[in-house]
């Protein structure tokens, strides 16, 4: 399987990853096949891209890092959450420490943890699915820093909630497929003093906690906001989902900018370490990625054509590979596979485009 | 299997090969035919490649048995590998291919006058009793298939090139130059790459670690392609290297580079560039002499900032006795350091537009906290999405270290 992006998805294709909505329901399950009205709900609902299932790439497993069941969870609370803190400021914790604690404890089980899959999500409801898999980005990164499991679930728990002031801004703000407008961008930025003014009220809610929400769009150079704060001076939590925030909305396609590839998004963001990010933090969510996720359909420097298969933690350029078609593009059958680790003369020349 | 069925096999593999010079069906047919001739249960063909990029491509395969565990064309890959880049055979080998299954492999390279054109891989199952194949027949298949691969890849240019014999061995040359082993020195990261251009060009890197422990690096550009080109970069690495053990400062070893071979290009119209340089590992400094060749990049990966390292100097071939310059740069921890060849910077996509020094330091700052090699395999991505399917001149080949 690999993921397509909708523009390029046609009917009689076979969906080999389910697609969810905010609460968790099916919309999508895996091993249907496409028709258009299927394709075109799909677009209604702002789904970008799909797992889809390719007879020529054959099977490729890729495993999430964490269980459907406990992503599933975690993504209703979450919503359940955010909806009622309109209504009425009182959040379950107990409910949302216990996801958190799950998430941790499956991150935990799982040596070698590298995140190859993208997290596929409707637009409509961006700012769950968004909020689950910053949670997972962080938690994972945190594990990398060698964070404790206290100190990893007050971190969770933050990035779950980055974004709850989301839930208080103008809907106009928020659902844009365009760059903002001055005065909208004033509004948006609003979002993190309201967050935290929720947050912070709640009974037995961590004040360093609260200020993930607060802190998350401060930057390392104190050009962030909203109180310019700068290196030590932000908030430890708030340093590491400064960074998978970015991460997660350039490779879902956020506010309608086009997807990026996630070794692209990699790039920006060390290009930006002691710029808006902390170095340290950078250094450690680098690693945390798959430069090339499996499914990634690559070109060899032999011009051999190929799919990743399996990515190393130690190796991020270089992937295993199955070679799909030879140099003169005919077709490799049955495919073979070779370990760009173990063959040094060999490498990468050119990422082909997810649609072809 | 009487003698009369070899035969047979012999003769159909052979006027397989004779046949219309050989195209990748005929091959097909050939392990078929091989199959069900030695009742093997797979058999697969694999030639081998010159110039850059892996050493192999699969001709053909064929799988006479149905349900063979999935592992077998990876180990296939393997042993194919092996044969070619070691000239290992194997003969009745058994092997473990997937869980709890073994089989019975004949592997060996094809070789053509004491060269390495292919490799046939031939695989069995474990009950096979060995005395049904004679082995006399299978050393003659080989060197059928010997000839019959030498005589593709020798009309079909699939070596990526239009192969006349000379270029071939031109290109053979070029790729043999290339340092097979990359120095181990302490406190750095180090990685080079290289994608040759269709036609043979000039490029030429080197690097070794010089009889007082340091690194020296060489890299230089012969203007002119084909074998001229080939032929006096190999020259010139040879002078290099010797004048290198000799002399200390790269300077000196400029020198008596061009002390060496000014008699000989002077006369004729090729020139070399060319520019050795010399890391010291404990100081962490960099010592550079150049004969005009492109100025390495230094990325100072503390601050963010790049800069070139010009040292003025007339190229190999240019002056009698002329004196090089040596400039000397202090080295920090996460400094990059880049040579490359034009083609790196030149390199052309389909409309036209070269890829350019500003993107080079955009990929080095965007990759600096990496280690050398994955710096350099971003570096070689980045081309390559600029280039496409756009076909380049020049050869595109760089070397960088990084301060640890």
């Amino acid at each position: 399987m690999r993921a397509v992006p909708i523009d390029k998805v046609r009917a009689g294709m076979q969906v080999s990853r389910a697609v969810y909505g905010a609460s968790g329901e099916t919309l999508l399950a895996a091993g249907v096949t496409l028709t258009p009205r299927y394709i075109q709900r799909l677009q209604e609902l702002g789904v970008l891209a799909l797992y889809i299932h390719d007879e020529e790439v054959g099977d490729l497993e890729i495993n999430d890092v964490v269980s459907e069941k406990t992503r599933l969870q975690a993504l209703k609370i979450t919503k359940e959450a955010m909806d009622n803190i309109r209504l009425n400021p009182d959040l379950e914790l107990a409910k949302v420490n216990s996801v958190v604690n799950d998430i941790v404890e499956e991150l935990l089980s799982n040596k070698d943890i590298i995140v190859n899959l993208v997290d596929i999500r409707a637009m409509n409801d961006y700012t769950f699915g968004h909020s689950v898999n910053v949670a997972i980005l962080s938690l994972i990164t945190g594990i990398a820093m060698g964070y404790e499991r206290e100190k990893l679930c007050k971190l969770g728990t933050g990035a779950l909630f980055h974004d709850i002031g989301n839930t208080l801004l103008p809907e106009n703000v928020l659902n844009q497929d365009r760059p903002l407008t001055g005065e909208e961008e004033n509004l948006y930025q609003r979002h993190t003093v309201l967050g935290f003014e929720v947050l912070r009220k709640l009974e037995n809610f961590s004040l360093s906690v609260a200020h993930v929400a607060l802190q998350h769009h401060e930057r390392y150079d104190g050009t962030g906001y909203p109180r310019q704060l700068q290196k030590g001076a932000i908030n430890e939590f708030a340093r590491i989902v400064a960074v998978t925030d970015l991460y997660d909305k350039l490779t879902s396609g956020w506010g309608g900018q086009p997807r990026c590839l996630p070794f692209q998004a990699l790039e920006l963001i060390i290009a930006n370490r002691e710029k808006f990010f902390h170095p340290d933090v950078v250094e450690n969510f680098m690693n945390t990625v798959a430069v090339f996720p499996i499914g990634t359909l690559i070109m060899l420097n032999t011009q051999e054509k190929g799919v990743v298969v399996q990515t190393y933690k130690e190796y991020p350029t270089r992937p295993r590979v199955r070679v799909l078609a030879d140099s003169g593009g005919k077709r490799m059958v049955p495919p073979y596979e070779l370990d760009l680790a173990l063959n040094p003369n060999c490498c990468i020349v050119r990422i082909l485009d997810e649609g072809n | 299997m009487t003698r009369t069925e070899e035969t047979e096999i012999l003769y159909q593999v052979c006027s397989l090969l004779l046949q219309a010079q050989a195209d990748e069906q005929a091959f097909t047919e050939i392990t078929c035919r091989l199959c069900s001739g030695l009742g093997a249960s797979c058999c697969s063909l694999w030639l081998a490649r010159s110039g850059g990029g892996r050493s192999q491509e699969r001709l053909a395969i064929y799988q006479a048995v149905k349900d063979l565990p999935s592992e077998l064309v990876n180990l296939d890959f393997t042993v194919a590998k092996q044969a070619i880049e070691q000239g290992q055979s194997l003969v009745w080998q058994k092997l473990r291919v997937g869980e709890n299954q073994e089989m019975l492999l004949i592997a060996s390279p094809l070789l053509r006058q004491a060269q390495v054109v292919g490799a046939v891989c031939l695989w069995f199952a474990p009950d096979t009793h060995a005395g049904n194949v004679t082995l006399m027949l299978v050393h003659q298949i080989i060197r059928n298939l010997a000839q019959g691969i030498y005589n593709y890849t020798y009309h079909s240019g699939v070596n990526g090139r239009s192969l006349s014999k000379e270029l071939e061995m031109a290109a053979h040359i070029q790729t043999g130059l290339l340092p097979e082993k990359i120095p181990d020195i302490r406190g750095i990261s180090l990685a080079m790459r290289s994608l040759m251009a269709h036609e043979v060009g000039g490029d030429y890197l080197d690097l070794f670690q010089t009889p007082n422990k340091l690194l020296g690096i060489a890299v230089g550009d012969v203007m002119g392609k084909g074998i001229p080109a080939a032929l006096w970069m190999a020259m010139t690495r040879v002078a290099l290297r010797t004048a290198a053990r000799t002399f200390s400062q790269p300077d000196a070893v400029l020198e008596e580079v061009n002390r060496g071979l000014y008699p000989d290009l002077a006369g004729q119209s090729i020139f070399v560039t060319l520019q050795y340089a010399l890391y010291e590992p404990v100081k962490k400094i960099l010592f550079l002499a150049n004969a005009g060749h492109l100025p390495p990049l230094i990325y100072h990966g503390r601050t963010g900032q790049f800069e070139l390292l010009k040292v003025k100097g007339i190229y190999i071939g240019g002056l009698e006795n002329y004196k090089f310059k040596l400039a000397g740069v202090q080295l920090k921890e996460s400094d990059i350091v880049l040579f490359y060849s034009d083609g790196v910077t030149e390199a052309v996509n389909a409309e036209g537009q070269q890829f350019g020094l500003r993107k080079v330091v955009d990929v080095l700052e965007k990759n600096a906290l990496f280690s050398a090699a994955e710096i350099a395999d971003k570096l070689i991505i980045h081309l390559g999405q600029h280039i496409g399917d756009t076909r380049q001149r020049d050869d595109i080949s760089f070397l960088l270290f990084k301060v640890e």
